[in-house]
């Protein structure tokens, strides 16, 4: 099967300079004509070409007048426009071109050079809208990954969640609960990177205070008791940094609500994030001012899962957690440059 | 609103459309311990929108992303031009202001983001029976 010719549209005032390009490109090219600007886009819009030959000078709508119209056609503005003007007119060329035209053809038309050119472009023109296309096809296929990924969250949020209402034991029912904050703390993590449209950085500040905020109405704390106090300073950090931090802060915060607050007893939670006085380091503090740690806390730690996984997230973020003095559990990390690995 | 009103504790008929079976299980559940009566159950939007006829619930809880011919926001449009229902979204998509913009005009009583834990199906309810019984 033959393939189709490309298809040019070729606009000049002058019906015998119409004629001449047909002579020179016709038996490559299919080729369409209109005497003014106006009745080319009017053919353009029925019939897309690929390319555009504009003659500039033209009575009433000039070239330029012409290529500035159909640059305002949505359908039209993609296509390469080659504007065709006497030789030695430096001033016209430097018009067309700061215009956004694709080339220059000078008169006499040279029939050899002007094919080539007409094809070289053709071809970029192929190229960019290959280009384009794979580009839409990643962003509909990232869209579909990311509502797979949530999707997926929720069927296991919601497993947890109908598992831990069958059971009658309560240990049980806690660990599905945990299980429900650690997977929100993932969930919310997701939901930062799409809102801020890049798999580059997230705004650590903005994505603890959601998972703070998140664990303390989950947990139902009566706000009239327990307070959560929050000093974040601005932060980027990477994908690779946030996750953790966020799932720390989600274990030593409920840990807090849960244990530092028996019978009733109000106080406050506090959550710091700062640079230290070099700049380079960062410091993340979770600190209560409850009953404060068991006296055996070395050994409730071995018991404790929570804290095991505090202290690897800790070792992940690049830091080392520190207990004390009270009940307070401080990180200090080294932000890691947050460009995507290449 | 249907010869059923939602009594002292805001309960409501409700009618679930998720193509996702143990997240349409779990919802259920929750709706029920919040003392609302689930009425039905579909999983694509032509199915949602013959039991919305049939059933007349007081509020539709629709996921977006439906599988079909026709997706939840299509679904909503309809039953809320045909019926009058008001329907409450549920939607993987944070952020996508297409299916934003297209939600919109369904003029749903709420918008719920997968995942979403218990709290927020609670208080998302609260806020969408405080509207029907306006």
């Amino acid at each position: 099967m033959k393939t189709p010719l490309h298809r040019i549209l070729a606009i000049d005032d002058t019906p015998a300079n119409l004629l001449a390009l047909d002579g020179l490109l016709s038996n490559e090219f299919d080729l369409q004509f209109a005497t003014s600007g106006p009745t080319g886009i009017a053919l353009a819009l029925k019939c897309p070409p690929d390319l555009i030959l504009l003659d500039v000078m033209m009575p009433e709508i000039d070239g330029f007048e012409t290529f500035k119209l159909l640059a305002a056609q949505p359908m039209l503005k993609a296509i390469p426009v080659v504007f065709v003007t006497a030789l030695n007119d430096f001033d016209a060329e430097v018009a067309g071109l700061s215009l956004g035209a694709a080339d220059f053809i000078t008169k006499p038309i040279n029939a050899t050079i002007a094919r080539q050119r007409i094809r070289n472009l053709i071809e970029r023109k192929r190229e960019q809208d290959a280009l384009q296309q794979a580009l839409q096809e990643k962003v509909a296929l990232l869209k579909e990954v990311h509502h797979r990924v949530k999707n997926n969250l929720q069927v296991i949020a919601s497993l947890l969640r109908m598992e831990g209402k069958g059971s009658e034991h309560s240990h049980t029912q806690a660990v599905l609960n945990d299980m429900q904050g650690r997977i929100r703390a993932m969930a919310l993590l997701h939901e930062s990177i799409y809102q801020n449209g890049t798999f580059a950085w997230v705004d650590l500040a903005s994505y603890l205070k959601k998972v703070a905020t998140q664990v303390f109405v989950s947990l139902a704390v009566s706000p009239s008791l327990i307070r959560l106090q929050l000093q974040l300073d601005e932060l980027q950090v990477s994908l690779d940094q946030a996750m953790p931090c966020g799932m720390l802060v989600s274990e030593l915060i409920s840990n807090a609500f849960k244990h530092g607050f028996p019978d009733g007893r109000s106080g406050e939670v506090c959550i710091e994030l700062r640079p230290l006085e070099d700049g380079a380091m960062w410091q993340l503090r979770v600190s209560d001012n409850g009953i404060g740690l068991p006296d055996n806390f070395e050994s409730a730690v071995q018991h404790s899962l929570g804290l095991q996984l505090a202290s690897s997230l800790a070792s992940q973020m690049g830091g080392r957690l520190d207990v004390g003095p009270g009940a307070a559990f401080t990180v200090q990390f080294k932000v890691e440059p947050t460009t995507l690995p290449t | 609103m249907t010869h059923q009103k939602p009594g002292d504790f805001g309960q409501a008929r409700i009618l679930i459309v998720e193509d996702e079976s143990i997240i349409a299980m779990d919802i259920a559940m929750q709706l029920r311990e919040l003392g609302h009566q689930v009425v039905g159950q579909a999983s694509s939007g032509e199915q949602a929108i013959n039991l919305a006829q049939r059933l007349r619930p007081d509020l539709v809880l629709m996921d977006v992303q439906l599988k079909g011919v026709m997706d939840g926001i299509d679904a909503a449009q309809t039953i809320r031009s045909r019926f009058n229902l008001p329907c409450l979204f549920l939607s993987a998509f944070a952020n996508d202001s297409d299916s934003l913009t297209r939600a919109a005009l369904a003029a749903p009583v709420g918008y719920l983001s997968k995942p979403f834990f218990d709290h927020e199906l609670r208080s998302v309810m609260e806020i969408a029976i405080r509207q029907l019984d306006q």
